[in-house]
């Protein structure tokens, strides 16, 4: 996973197994068919583990399986309701106990949207020969209520859990506002003039 | 009077030069502290991760800074769960 703060964005990459409509796998426990997704990009961009269900307050959404919250992929939630998709017994091994952001009438506030490329890497086709994919996104830090600077712990995983992967104390910085960036130039532009003007009356 | 300012003549654009100059240098680096950020990293979405300085096939698996890069061999689940079958069922077998 790769993350790159690049002015009025953030940047996320991701490269996974897990096909964008998820991959049906049979349990040998009950021989019953589970269909695994991938997970929603998890964002605790407050640095508070206390904020937002599971102590991530913002989410992106990267499936549209209907078990988890309506929207399109890319869709950017404010305090979504976490949950666990697929159930305990294919995931003897789960790293983490949420995966994707679920449907709740009182939780999960749409913010914005980021542009989502999900498809197959070919730099990269197939691991242990099943293929990979990238997920690759553009976040605008509007979406992300990011005004200032700051740290954030994201996390990406899949709808078992099984994997799970995490960039801690990721440095982002706020949008470089119009005023921050025009009032050098100004300065520099009526210095100029003001020089100009003086040594064109002496001149004179 | 004419010498004096004759003399100022001489002396002033050498120091409005400096000024110009010096105001200048100051503004550019503070253009520069205020762009930089914004102007750092900017990639394209379209799947390829080149332009983060990440190519698996050159073995190019760390992003070029200040891109963070975190990575681990995902496995497939279902020889995940193969393993730990095989595994368990070892286990219970002795």
């Amino acid at each position: 996973m790769y993350a790159a703060d690049g002015g009025a964005y953030i940047y996320f990459a991701i490269i996974t197994s897990m096909p964008p409509e998820g991959y049906n796998y049979t349990w040998w426990g009950d021989w019953n068919q589970y269909h695994l997704i991938p997970g929603d990009l998890a964002l605790n961009l407050d640095a508070d583990s206390s904020t937002g269900d599971c102590g991530y307050e913002y989410g992106i959404k990267l499936t549209n399986d209907s078990r988890t919250i309506e929207g399109e992929i890319g869709d950017v939630f404010y305090m979504p309701d976490w949950e666990k998709i697929s159930p305990d017994n294919i995931s003897q091994n789960y790293m983490v106990n949420f995966s994707n952001m679920v449907d709740n009438s009182s939780a999960g506030t749409k913010t914005g949207h980021a542009e989502i490329v999900y498809t197959h890497y070919t730099d990269w086709p197939e691991d242990n020969g099943a293929p990979n994919y990238v997920i690759e996104m553009r976040v605008p830090k509007e979406a992300l209520g990011i005004y200032g600077n700051g740290t954030a712990d994201l996390l990406a995983t899949v709808s078992c859990t099984n994997d799970a992967l995490m960039i801690e104390n990721f440095s982002y910085t706020p949008v470089p506002e119009f005023a921050t960036i025009a009032v050098p130039l100004a300065m520099t532009l009526g210095l100029f003039y003001y020089y100009r003007r003086k040594r064109q009356k002496r001149e004179g | 009077m004419i010498g004096w300012k004759g003399n100022m003549t001489e002396l002033n654009p050498p120091l409005s030069l400096c000024g110009v100059l010096l105001s200048l240098s100051i503004s550019i680096l503070l253009l520069a502290a205020v762009i930089t950020p914004a102007v750092a990293a900017e990639y394209t979405i379209d799947g390829d991760l080149d332009d983060w300085g990440v190519n698996p096939s050159n073995n190019s698996w760390d992003a070029a800074p200040p891109a963070l890069s975190v990575y681990e061999n995902w496995r497939p689940v279902d020889l995940l769960l193969l393993a730990q079958i095989t595994i368990r069922g070892l286990n219970s077998a002795t």
